[in-house]
């Protein structure tokens, strides 16, 4: 039988590892420790400490409380570190405006087309003749001050507005976005998206005790998401699921709330980390080894 | 032949080239003979036996040694962390406990380097909008700005990479930059130095090429 002191330094070492299923069951493992066993969280928050590579030279991390979505009930599980690098950079304005134009335009492709004259039916019979008759000379049917006229000049064809924004400034775009939803209070962090029903009414009623906006964004690590959330979400009009290569700074803005779990964050700040401080040029340069 | 060749007279300054030539200069060396070998010339059939039932390489054998050598050549997308001491380029470390005193943080790159930046625009010495000869080209159907008689290229030094209270930062820089000025007594360099703080893209742009200057203030702050 563990003491309390051994026990959360137990936990704490489990979570030093990127705290996947393990976190589960230390939980579980520290409850069982402790008297109550039929409560399926711990009763006191468990201080989760989260190694950070790159640590930034003059800002410690910074700290946000983990939640549940387990229980109705607003219960912290703990308390979680943060990169600065990522979550407390300054509001680069442009940069966002830069992404969500990016976003906006590059998909754009205008399927506008005017024929020119040698398009247009082969009648190319001069209408009357030059002169005698008192109309205004014309030379062919379809000439531009003519109504029903080819127009000179006018849009050929379809344009593309395809570009892609340096990769810099699609990091920073993210980094800022985060940084803007965390000050902001709109950013909560979740140990899972296990819920105990898929009835969308629990979650809808969870969100309104919580005062989490009418349009939330729940960030998972894989694609391949829990069966409840999934009925839940699906009903609801403003649930969004999506998994981290989705992540994008348009849908970070646009939904009011965002909710990360704890695999996805690890996964963005890692991703997010390695693209700030590595060499990666566009040359076929293998991605960094991800965790199984 | 060969030693007729060494007793040539070479004039003074011969002209380069490539490629062996009749006039060139030759060493002569014992070891290798001047006629071309029979392997160059002969087919195979005509050389003797010798040559025909060589051992050629048959097999290989693989080893884990020496892989410090491949490794070297490859390409590693992750930055080395630099050395803790001023190397001879005129790289020196960061000072964190100086740095921490200021109220501004200079941060560096990834590449361990400051955020300086040279940044040259043109520049048009007209002021009034209706007497600049902006053009506007239609590339690709898009409107592009094009500037046909922009008189001088005007060159900023940019200061990236900035953290908290930026206009601070800004009036100790342009303090130390005059103090310098003064010292040199530089013709190029006018007074007042001129400043441009943008707060939302966090950077300062300063009229002149101060980069030197602004490397050796960074170096006192201990950024």
């Amino acid at each position: 039988m563990l003491k309390f002191t051994e026990s959360v330094d137990l936990i704490r070492t489990y979570i030093c590892d990127y705290g996947n299923s393990l976190f589960h069951r230390s939980i579980s493992k520290a409850v069982s420790d402790s008297s109550s066993a039929n409560t399926p969280f711990p009763q006191l928050p468990v201080i989760v400490s989260r190694q950070l590579e790159y640590p930034h030279p003059k800002y410690p991390p910074l700290q946000a409380w983990l939640e549940t979505l387990g229980q109705k009930k607003d219960e912290k599980l703990g308390i979680l570190d943060l990169h600065p690098s990522i979550w407390h950079v300054p509001p680069r304005l442009d940069i966002l405006h830069d992404n969500v134009e990016w976003q906006k335009t590059y998909k754009k492709i205008d399927w506008t087309y005017t024929p020119m004259l040698h398009e247009y039916p082969s009648m190319r019979k001069k209408p009357w003749p030059q002169k005698g008759t008192g109309k205004a000379r014309a030379k062919n049917r379809w000439s531009p001050t003519w109504k029903g006229g080819y127009i000179p000049h006018g849009p050929k064809g379809p344009t593309s507005f395809f570009y892609v924004l340096p990769r810099h400034q699609r990091v920073m775009g993210l980094c800022t976005a985060l940084t803007v939803k965390l000050h902001q209070n709109d950013i909560h962090f979740v140990d899972s998206l296990d819920l105990p029903t898929h009835e969308p009414s629990y979650l809808q009623e969870l969100s309104e005790d919580r005062f989490w906006g009418p349009s939330i964004l729940f960030v998972d690590d894989t694609d391949v998401m829990p069966h409840n959330i999934m009925f839940a979400s699906a009903k609801t009009e403003g649930f969004t699921l999506m998994p981290v290569y989705g992540l994008n700074v348009y849908s970070i803005l646009k939904h009011t709330t965002v909710v990360l779990t704890l695999r996805a964050l690890n996964k963005i700040e890692k991703k997010l980390l390695h693209n700030l401080h590595s060499y990666d040029t566009q040359q076929e340069q293998p991605p960094p080894p991800e965790d199984p | 032949m060969s030693v007729l060749r060494f007793l040539k007279k070479v004039p003074f300054f011969t002209p380069p080239v490539f490629g062996r030539s009749l006039t060139s200069s030759y060493i002569y060396r014992s070891d290798v003979s001047e006629t071309t070998p029979d392997t160059a010339t002969k087919p195979i059939t005509d050389l003797p036996d010798e040559y025909a039932n060589a051992n050629f390489i048959q097999s290989y054998e693989s080893t884990h040694q020496g892989w410090e050598w491949v490794d070297n050549i490859l390409f590693k997308s992750i930055i080395p962390d630099p050395p803790d001491h001023a190397t001879p380029s005129g790289w020196v470390p960061r000072n964190l406990e100086l740095a921490k005193q200021w109220s501004y943080f200079v941060d560096r790159d990834r590449f361990h380097s400051y955020g300086l930046y040279v940044k040259i625009l043109p520049v048009m010495l007209e002021y009034w909008l209706h007497e600049q000869h902006t053009y506007y080209l239609n590339i690709f159907r898009r409107r592009v700005e094009y500037d046909m008689y922009a008189q001088r290229m005007r060159r900023f030094s940019l200061l990236e990479l900035i953290s908290g209270d930026i206009w601070k930062l800004d009036e100790d820089l342009k303090d130390y930059l005059t103090k310098r000025v003064k010292e040199t007594n530089d013709q190029t360099k006018e007074l007042p130095i001129l400043s441009q703080v943008d707060e939302i893209r966090q950077h300062i742009l300063i009229d002149g090429e101060y980069e030197e200057w602004i490397a050796d203030f960074l170096k006192e702050k201990g950024f």
